[in-house]
């Protein structure tokens, strides 16, 4: 047998193809393919960044570099044969680069050279071990942009042994259940907050045996739910589980689920559950108002339908429709009663728009829900440049010292919505957004960038620099220089930007600065008190007549021992606050700054001038150990 | 050639995709009945799920990820009955993992087909299985270290003491968890050596692995088959402690070197390197690095001793670029500048239309046909840009395309409902291959389809003996007079365990009928029974056949 695939996770909307010839002349069994594709698959992030990925082009040649760096235990021991993975973010969806594994030696080090300036994600994976959460690198369990590595730099990535859930799957007559795929859920973090997000298990899902016990390690630690059953067996055969509806630990829906603890290398065992073979609803339907798949070379893009709990946002299944399918069809099984949502999309294909439907309401009541037709429709995007100022601008700004050259195109422009019409628990910036995250454009060598897939409403850009020498000096749509201060009519970082369902808007000039001052401090408390748990520091301008302008406000949240580290700011007078973070908000999804709310920018003024604590950076200044004493 | 068919067919995986069922209309009533009885040795099996899935053409897999299923539940004497079945092709499997059913062919797909018409009640359908039987151990390297998520082999020996080769169910893959601990069940008694780590005639390559690579090791610490000890697996037995001392995993080598235009010099940036090791004609397949960079460099990480092909393939957007091949021994070493030279194809583009045929529903499912360019010079085969779609507007353009004489075929397994390529015509005349030369654009050329709604429904008889256990028969479909050697059938469906088939979507015409049986055939000595029908099919309604195959024992022919 001849086997012979392209590795593109099957699991996405991507779908990989195979060829295969055998000498019997008849179809052959997919095993060793999936299997295959399986293995590649379980550097997981690969998708996303194949889902970046186009045709190469032509680029000028041009400096090429390093990243490296090692990858250790939480007690700084090395992590030998640890995967590194380097998932560049090209510009326009027209290059992407890095390294899909590099392993690591003996030592936990590991080197990548060759590299072409851009935005890096790193995702780490070693058996039994997760990546803690204070890493610079992207949590593989969790695909939202975090950070990005550049070109230049040495990263340490350290790693934990993940926690352990075992148990036994038992039916109502006390036998085993075999071959039952087990899903947990992270519905808590380590400190006992709530997660919002959907944590994603892309390595191999694990099946209970023989004797109906499973074992799933290499968890985060944190609170679960586990279950089986639920419309998704991952088994490529046909198994009994389908359809029906999940059982979650110990015998119980997913509202009533019991919590399980789960602890760095430590075992919780006993998660045993009783399963109930009972049958769900189906959600049913068909997909139109726009081609359900674009093919281009290899890559298979179709339309992914996401099926969501509607008060939570909570993902419950995913689907898409197979390419075999000449009814653009799609249907969902083992859906316990409830309220949910649905949306149709699909990954546009290169210079075409993002297409989405309008998210569906559905209530299952014990019957089965057909003709749930999501019609798609062109997502509208923004467009515009990044320009780098030259260092020897006639403002007298100086070039200040720097490790390593950065580039325009590592960059990351992130779009994020902030719509004055939003309801308050409305969840997605895009509608094919299923993690939280938001939707990002990379800048060209040329400083063009696009972000795509946005919804109609206003939106908000964030640049990720790569330099700690840059700030954002302006955002606006016509010659910006001199609107940070003397914000005109077209100060976008003040208004935002509104898009209408399908608009593609352009000409958005955002100006990077050089000589950007960097600040960093402690929180301090009266003797005998002590620091809230979790504490956010805002800078925002002194000079009234700054009071507006956005790009002046910054806030980050402070360490456990009371310090933090502003960067990238623009030279000038700030005044400096703090505020305890309410327990109640997720670790996952930070809420939106407080300087884009008018209202909430005086109340912060006023706080501020309250506090009174001044400080003054210079162009390229790195002012450290500024004291604040924390007083409410 | 030995084998009377060699098609290469580009299929999708299909095993993790679910196939959307539409609801069930009211004019589809769902009324079939299955049944039958399930037994293990003679005994009726009580408390075993019978499944059974909607299957689509040829009896695809379809299972998995949420497909529909119906089943039933045996009772104290091992029978099931399930009921309100829709009319088609199913497939119906006795869900036992911790069983074997002897000669079961295809663990992803497991069961028989049942063609049931509206209304239908097929009985009989039974499933005799046995008792399989469990290993299980724990991998650990010399250093003492467990081996976490490394995967452990089962191979099943034949008569003489063989291990048969990788693939069948005389091959089961399973991993060690994070205590280094595997627990391999179901298997079919027999005497097997117990494997684990990698080997280069797995077929795959797996490179960049976390952990690393290690080479594969028999239990208990032999490195070589030979000295590997044998393990009596019983049925329902369970062989305990079968541990295996593994070699200190390695990080293997890279290989690194460029991509260039083979004209210009010039370096092809963003490209995707696949490569596979080569071994006798089977080539396994891998891709590495992330895109060549702006200087068109790769490096392949992990790579263990072997012998590699490489090349460049643009995975997504147009090529007008084919690929050289690149060969290359890893011994103990990294290996750096290696060349791999992409050239300019040539092109082939035209038009589809469907013969008669104005309603735009049917013109649009074309966008949905899936063609692909089969070089047939080129002997290893390399993923590449050598497929492409029809466009709404119903044109097409297959660029980068390998110099040589070259077949323009469509994907057997894609095809809209009722759809089929009739032929392909280059200034009016038909054509069955193309001479292609670098750089040379061939244009007019016109696809022409046929749509059409007539179906056959056969019976196939079977003489000279009964089909062994797991058998299962297919039937094929060409025009009359195409060399099914050369290019995929139009259709192809499963012949139902009752021996019942059904092709659908047909247009009038004559056609060439093949069915055959295939079954798990370990030492490969026999030649699988096949037999041929011309029929005609008139231009609407159901054409009745009936089949005969003998599976009377025949030799395989010598090669010739």
């Amino acid at each position: 047998m001849k086997t012979i695939t392209s590795a593109i996770c099957p699991a996405s909307c991507q779908l990989a193809e195979v060829l295969e010839s055998n000498s019997s002349g008849l179809p052959a069994t997919p095993t060793a393919s999936w299997q295959l594709a399986g293995q590649l698959c379980r550097s997981s992030i690969l998708l996303l960044a194949l889902a970046l990925l186009m045709a190469g082009t032509a680029l000028a040649q041009r400096a090429t570099g390093v990243i490296n760096g090692r990858v250790v235990t939480e007690d700084g021991q090395p992590v030998r044969h640890a995967s590194v993975g380097l998932f560049g973010m090209g510009a326009e969806r027209q290059t992407f680069g890095g390294r899909l594994a590099i392993l690591t030696d003996e030592d936990g080090n590991f080197q990548a050279d060759g590299l072409d300036p851009m935005p890096y994600r790193v995702v780490a994976t070693a058996p039994g071990y997760v990546t803690s959460g204070n890493n610079k690198i992207a949590d593989p369990s969790n695909p939202r942009p975090a950070n990005y590595v550049y070109v230049g730099e040495s990263i340490t990535v350290t790693m934990v042994r993940g926690g352990i859930i075992t148990g036994k799957i038992t039916n109502a007559s006390g036998d085993a259940v075999i071959g039952a795929a087990i899903k947990v859920e992270r519905v808590r973090d380590e400190a006992g907050r709530p997660t919002k997000e959907q944590s994603q298990f892309f390595g191999a899902p694990r099946q209970t045996d023989d004797r109906g016990v499973y074992r799933v390690y290499g968890l985060l630690p944190g609170g679960y739910i586990v279950s089986i059953g639920g419309g998704r067996s991952y088994s490529p055969r046909a198994t009994p589980f389908e359809g029906r509806l999940p059982v979650y630990y110990p015998s119980a829906t997913r509202d009533t689920a019991t919590e399980v603890a789960v602890r760095s290398g430590e075992e919780t065992a006993g998660v045993d559950i009783r399963y109930r073979a009972e049958r769900g609803s189906a959600i049913s339907g068909k997909v139109t108002g726009a081609p359900v798949e674009a093919r281009s070379g290899m890559v298979i893009n179709t339309s992914s339908i996401v099926l969501r709990q509607a008060a939570t946002g909570t993902v419950v299944n995913t689907t898409f429709i197979s390419p075999m399918s000449d009814q653009n069809g799609y249907a969902f099984y083992g859906i316990p009663n409830g309220e949910y949502e649905l949306i149709a999309s699909r990954t546009p294909q290169g210079d075409e728009a993002s297409l989405a439907s309008a998210p569906r309401r559905v209530v299952v009541n014990g019957r089965d829900v057909s003709g749930v037709d999501l019609a798609m429709s062109a997502l509208a995007s923004l467009a515009g440049t990044v320009t780098v100022e030259k260092a020897s601008q006639p403002g007298g700004e100086q070039k200040c010292e720097g490790k390593r050259e950065s580039y325009v195109n590592e960059v990351v422009v992130t779009a994020r919505r902030d719509d004055p019409t939003e309801k308050p628990n409305e969840k997605d910036d895009s509608p094919t957004a299923n993690f939280g995250e938001s939707p990002v454009g990379v800048p060209s060598e040329q400083g063009a960038f696009t972000i795509r897939a946005l919804k109609a409403g206003r939106f908000r850009l964030i640049a990720q620099l790569p330099d700690e020498r840059w700030y954002v000096k302006s955002i606006g749509t016509g010659v910006t220089a001199g609107a940070a201060q003397n914000p005109a009519a077209s100060d976008l970082a003040r208004d935002g930007m509104s898009v209408k369902a399908g608009e593609r808007l352009s000409g958005i000039k955002l100006t990077i600065a050089n000589g950007a001052a960097g600040l960093k401090g402690n929180l301090t408390v009266a003797a005998g008190a002590k620091l809230p748990a979790r504490i956010r520091v805002f800078l925002l301008p002194a000079e009234a007549e700054a009071k507006d302008d956005l790009l002046r406000f910054a806030e980050v949240n402070a360490e456990d021992n009371g310090t933090f580290s502003f960067a990238n700011l623009a030279p000038g007078k700030y005044l400096l606050t703090a505020r305890a973070i309410p327990d109640a908000e997720s670790a996952d999804k930070p809420p939106k700054p407080v300087a884009w709310n008018a209202a909430e920018r005086v109340k912060l003024r006023k706080e501020a001038e309250a506090v009174n604590a001044v400080v003054e950076v210079k162009a390229c200044q790195r002012l450290a150990d500024f004291t604040v004493r924390f007083t409410k | 050639m030995r084998t009377a068919l060699k098609l290469v067919w580009v299929i999708l995986v299909l095993s993790v995709i679910p196939i959307a069922t539409q609801a069930q209309t009211a004019a589809n009533k769902a009324t079939g009945v299955i049944a039958g009885r399930v037994t293990v040795g003679t005994d009726g099996a009580p408390g075993i799920e019978v499944i059974a899935v909607k299957q689509e053409t040829g009896g695809m897999v379809i299972a998995g990820s949420g497909a529909q299923t119906c089943t039933a539940t045996t009772d104290a004497e091992g029978r099931y009955r399930i009921t309100n079945l829709p009319a088609g092709s199913l497939r119906v499997s006795a869900y036992a993992p911790a069983h074997v059913t002897p000669g079961e062919r295809n663990s992803f797909n497991p069961g028989k087909t049942v063609n049931l018409a509206e209304g239908e009640t097929a009985e009989s359908v039974d499933f005799t299985m046995t008792r399989g039987g469990v290993v299980t151990g724990k991998v650990t390297d010399e250093d003492g270290r467990l081996v976490i998520e490394e995967q452990v082999t089962a191979h099943k020996l034949d008569q003489n003491g063989k291990r048969a080769a990788n693939s069948g169910p005389s091959f089961s893959q399973w991993q060690t968890d994070d205590r280094g601990v595997y627990r391999i069940y179901g298997l079919e008694p027999g005497r097997y050596l117990i494997s684990a780590g990698a080997s280069s005639d797995d077929g795959m390559v797996r490179v960049g692995r976390a952990g690393g690579t290690y080479r594969r090791t028999f239990h208990t610490e032999a490195a070589e088959e030979e000295r590997a000890k044998i393990i009596e697996v019983t049925a329902g037995g369970e062989a305990e402690s079968i541990d295996i001392k593994i070699a200190r995993a390695s990080k293997g080598y890279a290989a690194s070197g460029r991509v260039i235009d083979g004209d210009t010099d010039k370096p092809v940036v963003g490209v995707m390197i696949g490569y596979g090791i080569t071994k006798g004609n089977s080539s396994s397949f891998g891709m590495g690095n992330a895109g060549t960079n702006s200087r068109g460099e790769f490096r392949l990480e992990g790579l263990s001793p072997n012998t590699y092909n490489a090349y460049a393939m643009m995975i997504g957007g147009e090529s007008d670029s084919y690929s050289d091949s690149v060969k290359f021994d890893v011994a103990n070493g990294d290996i750096s500048g290696l060349e791999i030279k992409m050239y300019r194809g040539a092109s082939t583009s035209g038009t589809a239309i469907v013969e008669g045929v104005k309603d735009p529903a049917i013109l649009a499912t074309l966008s949905k046909v899936r063609l692909q360019v089969q070089n047939s010079g080129n002997s290893t085969t390399m993923m590449g840009s050598n497929g492409g779609q029809i466009t709404p507007g119903g044109t097409f353009k297959l660029g980068g395309l390998r110099p040589g004489k070259s077949r323009l075929s469509v994907n057997t397994f894609n095809m809209p409902k009722g759809v089929s390529l009739l032929r392909i015509e280059r200034d009016g005349a038909e054509v069955k291959e193309f001479e292609l030369v670098a750089g040379e654009a061939i244009t007019g050329v016109r696809l022409i389809f046929a749509y059409g709604n007539a179906s056959i429904a056969g019976r196939v008889e079977v003489k000279g003996g009964t089909l062994p256990p797991g058998a299962r028969m297919t039937v094929y479909i060409h025009h009359e007079g195409d060399d099914p050697q050369k290019g995929p059938p139009l259709k192809f469906a499963e012949v139902g365990s009752r021996g019942q088939f059904l092709l659908e979507g047909l247009t009038a015409g004559n056609y060439k009928l093949t069915v055959s049986a295939y079954w798990a055939d370990p030492d490969r000595s026999r030649k699988m029974p096949r037999a041929e029908q011309i029929v005609m099919v008139a231009g609407e309604g159901r054409q009745e056949v009936s089949m005969i195959l003998d599976i009377t024992p025949q030799q395989k022919e010598n090669d010739k």
